[in-house]
């Protein structure tokens, strides 16, 4: 346990280390909302509510939205690629501890990170540049705060499974790249899931990218009623436990199939 | 002629052809190499063509759910701001496949002090640079941007006349010298500060906005992205003048001296750093 700690703490350090670090995350995720926040403000141009929702509650929902995935996005699936890719995966297997949960610890140090230094003071940012409008009952917070860590923990294994699967792939930069916008597309980022065909909504309940973005999301603005927050905080934790033996399944694959050369 | 550290390099002897012809020449041998590198790795173009197929497919989804709850955005139909997306994709298509050298600059030739090759060798350097950074899967994204083009014009029910090929081309050649121009004036910054500034992953962030109408945007953001960061004449303005060009066409036509006027600012802040340039020492 102690070694998890020390991963985590290090990769806080990491980040620490670089000064860029410290407002770049605040800017680029305010240039971010800003170019959403700008597109619905024209969409809604004499209009008091498109599908349900009132401009004020999808900026506040853009603005949330985004600053979970400031606070859960990672290079995990970038990194793992990298290390099985150039062999010094066999290094870290020989260490005493499951590759994998090191590398989901130090990803939760680089949240640390990130929710102090990114996401919080950019919270605080877009309320001061964009009309948010913010929950007034102090139970939909801590609801928020559980399922913004059932966020990170969904789209961390999402992001191991699919650095465990695509070493193997060509042009694995490309394919990133598209997974990464995909992601967000499904997870709601650029727009509550709530605007997609009937057709689409039903598929993507029975996905994981909603758990990624849009729940917490939803929870803070009252999209997903106090009453049902529960249910669907729990319908993340599900998501947790499925991708957890997604990434398994995947990392028993890869040390079979895994032939590092020299070293 | 390179000047290195203030001074000028004794003139060398010129051999093979000169003008024109030698520049073609450079190019075509430096395009050569590059292709005999990729073609080991055939199988990098299909899931290239893929992956790009993929992105753009996203991108679009966003517009298609977008419009499915309002008919216009700012006065612009769907398909109109298919036209915007489209001429942005080609531009930027093209500046990618020639910008390589630009991403990495400060890194890779002031940090680890690879100019100096460059300096060293009897062609101009920022030439050399563009041509050492050439990617032609990112041209790949010219040709999504060319499909996408072709098809929202039809659903803009726009009628093809004889300028608008040629001038499509001016178009996606000046967004493209846009994007290059400010990127290459950004990443000189490396002469001076040391280390990263953050800055470019800012304005890289900002592009995007110069997919959607400008008129969307307040006074403030609107002055800027037409005259300081001039990204609404790659996309919006051209597209605006296709689709009206009453009102809109000498707004398009103002692309050649916005990208001009950027052109030449990146050339001079890119000559004002290589003065300053002093290597590494290795």
């Amino acid at each position: 346990m102690a070694v998890f700690w020390a991963m985590a703490r290090l990769r806080f350090l990491t980040m620490l280390a670089y000064r860029l670090n410290y407002w770049s995350g605040v800017l680029t995720y305010t240039v971010y909302i800003g170019g959403y926040y700008y597109i619905w403000r024209a969409v809604y141009a004499g209009r008091p509510s498109v599908a349900g929702m009132s401009i004020g509650g999808m900026v506040t929902y853009l603005a949330v939205a985004w600053m979970t995935r400031a606070f859960t996005y990672n290079n995990l699936d970038g990194d793992i690629e990298e290390e099985v890719r150039s062999g010094l995966v066999a290094i870290q297997l020989l260490r005493p501890y499951p590759y994998v949960v090191g590398k989901l610890w130090s990803a939760g140090g680089e949240a640390v990170f990130r929710l102090a230094f990114w996401m919080l003071p950019g919270m605080l940012v877009a309320a001061l540049l964009f009309p948010v409008h913010l929950p007034t009952h102090p139970l939909t917070y801590a609801v928020w705060v559980a399922s913004a860590a059932c966020a990170f923990l969904v789209n961390a294994q999402l992001n191991t499974a699919f650095g465990l699967f695509a070493f193997s792939l060509q042009n694995a930069r490309g394919i990133r790249w598209a997974k990464t916008r995909l992601v967000d597309l499904l997870s709601g980022v650029y727009l509550p899931l709530g605007f997609f065909p009937a057709a689409a909504q039903r598929v993507m309940s029975w996905l994981p990218f909603r758990d990624i973005a849009y729940v917490p999301a939803a929870i803070f603005t009252g999209t997903i009623p106090p009453a049902q927050a529960a249910a669907a905080v729990a319908g993340q934790l599900a998501w947790v436990g499925g991708m957890a033996v997604v990434v398994a399944v995947f990392w028993r694959r890869l040390r079979r199939v895994l032939l590092v050369q020299g070293g | 002629m390179a000047a290195v550290a203030g001074r000028v390099v004794p003139s060398y002897t010129q051999v093979g052809p000169r003008g024109p012809r030698r520049y073609l020449g450079l190019t075509a041998a430096y395009l050569g190499q590059y292709l005999r590198s990729r073609l080991e790795y055939r199988a990098d173009f299909l899931s290239g063509v893929l992956s790009e197929v993929f992105t753009q497919a996203i991108s679009l989804t966003f517009l298609a759910v977008l419009f499915t709850h309002v008919p216009t955005l700012a006065g612009w139909s769907r398909p109109d701001v298919y036209v915007m997306y489209a001429f942005f994709q080609l531009s930027w298509g093209l500046a990618d496949s020639c910008a390589g050298g630009i991403w990495g600059f400060g890194e890779r030739y002031i940090v680890r002090g690879e100019l100096d090759r460059l300096l060293l060798r009897p062609a101009p350097p920022l030439f050399q640079l563009l041509l050492e950074g050439v990617d032609l899967e990112s041209f790949l994204q010219v040709g999504a941007g060319l499909v996408i083009l072709v098809w929202a014009m039809h659903a803009a029910e726009v009628h093809w006349t004889w300028w608008m090929p040629p001038l499509i081309a001016l178009w996606t050649c000046a967004g493209a010298a846009i994007f290059i121009g400010v990127f290459l004036a950004l990443t000189c910054a490396a002469f001076w500060v040391d280390g990263r500034t953050g800055v470019m992953p800012l304005v890289y962030n900002t592009t995007a906005y110069g997919r959607y109408p400008v008129t969307i945007y307040g006074r403030w953001l609107r002055l800027l992205f037409s005259y300081l960061l001039p990204f609404a004449f790659v996309a919006f303005y051209p597209a605006a003048a296709l689709l009206r060009p009453t009102a809109y066409l000498a707004w398009g036509l103002g692309a050649l001296p916005a990208a001009a006027a950027t052109a030449a600012v990146a050339g001079l802040v890119w000559t004002r750093g290589l003065r300053r340039y002093q290597g590494t020492g290795s």
